[in-house]
């Protein structure tokens, strides 16, 4: 049987087109001495012209409008695209990485100016989480991170989408979320804690959950409940 | 208007452009849906979810190849993610994969066709629909393809993204793997019933 193997494939691509010259010459000479490959031809061909024959299904009448309509619906009230999947941001959010992780580790080290609390009447960044928050044992390190202005919280959405786009740059990855974690995503990824007693959740960038702590960071955006941050995490 | 304008509209936000589009693919991959998922109600949202992932994702589209072929790129993405998730779902519930005859597209009613003929035709086509379900994902994907749906294999290897060997190898594996259930199942042949089936072939050829 081990010597008909190598016609198989002949056997079904000359169900599809014709064969080479050669190939055709190779596989009848083979047939010709095999009855068992003819029968498996045979069978083959039968299925082939079979299948062939099998109705088409009649597309259901509001197939079409159904399309559109789900359409115009998602045009009406486009979702909350997530940043990390919108193409501009993937493009620029490589920019700052290098820069950032610099200022990061800088400000951590010790002898620098301390950095101001959120409640610093000059409104200047809080300190770096990869400063004080007990990083992850995470086998790749994260490579940015940004931190919000004090008054992130009155910022529109366009205007933290833009502030976060500067600072992060183009390095991909993913989202950690500093806010109210909703229960149902509590008990995904990893949970830190900074200096501040903030909660952040990093998540994997392929997570199912990930879209959804996203929107749920805009969300808290827009009614206006307090900063939140993004740690990238290639 | 040709399909390029179509698709140039399209992508400008022309909907009515976009409608014409799906209008001229809704039968190919809702067919496609119908074979890869088994019943109607999942292939009618499992194929307007893919129209709404090409009107969404069409800023994606090269022009590379035609718009079918690019459709069906989505359709394969979406009809395996469908299946995993309801797979998945089967597991978790513990029941097992169900098959309904009566989700078999019917065939229209040929009226010069005699009654015990009709019959026997019926009954064969059902018989593939069983089987072609039995097929595993990958096998059943590109038979659908090839068979029903008649993509050359230069169209199969860029809706699958497989180059032309893989494509050809796994085709003849398809057909392999659906005549030897039919065999197994019996009274599908017309063609005596043979001992040579893929169990004969070496682990490599199994592939």
């Amino acid at each position: 049987m081990e010597r008909c193997v190598p016609y198989l494939d002949l056997i079904s691509q000359a169900l599809d087109g014709p064969l080479s010259e050669t190939d055709r010459q190779d596989l009848d000479c083979h047939l010709r001495q095999c009855p068992l490959c003819r029968e498996l031809d045979a069978q083959l061909r039968q299925l082939h012209d079979q299948m062939a024959q099998l109705p088409q299904a009649e597309v259901p009448e509001d197939f079409t409008q159904g399309v559109m309509d789900r359409i115009r619906a998602l045009e009406e009230h486009p979702k909350v695209v997530p940043l990390f999947r919108r193409p501009q941001f993937k493009a620029l959010l490589g920019l700052a990485a290098c820069s950032a992780l610099v200022i990061g580790i800088w400000s951590a080290q010790p002898g620098t100016p301390a950095a101001p609390s959120p409640a610093s009447p000059s409104g200047s960044a809080p300190p770096s989480i990869t400063a004080r928050a007990k990083l992850p044992d995470a086998s790749v390190p994260p490579t940015a991170f940004a931190m919000l202005p004090a008054d992130a919280d009155t910022l529109d959405q366009d205007e933290l989408v833009r502030q976060v786009r500067e600072t992060l740059g183009e390095q991909p990855g993913v989202v950690a979320l500093l806010s109210a974690i909703p229960s149902e995503l509590a008990d995904t990824g990893r949970q830190l804690t900074d200096a501040q007693n903030r909660t952040l959740l990093v998540l994997d960038r392929h997570s199912p959950k990930a879209d959804e702590a996203l929107a749920h960071a805009l969300r808290t955006f827009e009614l206006g409940e307090g900063p939140i941050v993004l740690i990238v995490w290639p | 208007m040709t399909e390029e304008e179509l698709v140039r509209l399209a992508r400008q936000g022309d909907q009515s452009a976009f409608e014409q589009l799906v209008r001229d693919n809704e039968k190919r991959i809702y067919n496609l849906a119908l074979r890869m998922a088994g019943h109607p109600e999942d292939a009618l949202d499992l194929s307007q979810e893919i129209f709404l992932n090409a009107w969404k994702g069409l800023s994606a589209f090269k022009g590379d190849s035609s718009f079918a072929t690019w459709l069906y790129r989505l359709a394969s993405n979406a009809c395996v993610d469908f299946l995993r998730s309801q797979k998945r779902q089967r597991e978790a519930a513990g029941f097992a994969l169900s098959l309904d005859d009566e989700d078999a597209p019917s065939p229209p009613v040929d009226s010069v066709e005699l009654p015990h003929a009709q019959l026997e035709r019926r009954e064969r086509e059902r018989a593939l629909h069983r089987a072609l379900q039995r097929l595993p994902d990958h096998h059943r994907q590109i038979l659908v393809m090839r068979e029903l749906q008649g993509l050359s294999y230069q169209e199969m290897s860029q809706a699958l993204d497989l180059d032309l060997g893989t494509v050809k190898s796994r085709l003849t594996r398809a057909r392999l793997a659906l005549r030897k259930i039919l065999l197994r199942d019996g009274n599908f042949f017309t063609v005596s019933s043979s001992t040579w089936i893929e169990n004969e072939m070496t682990p490599k050829e199994r592939k």
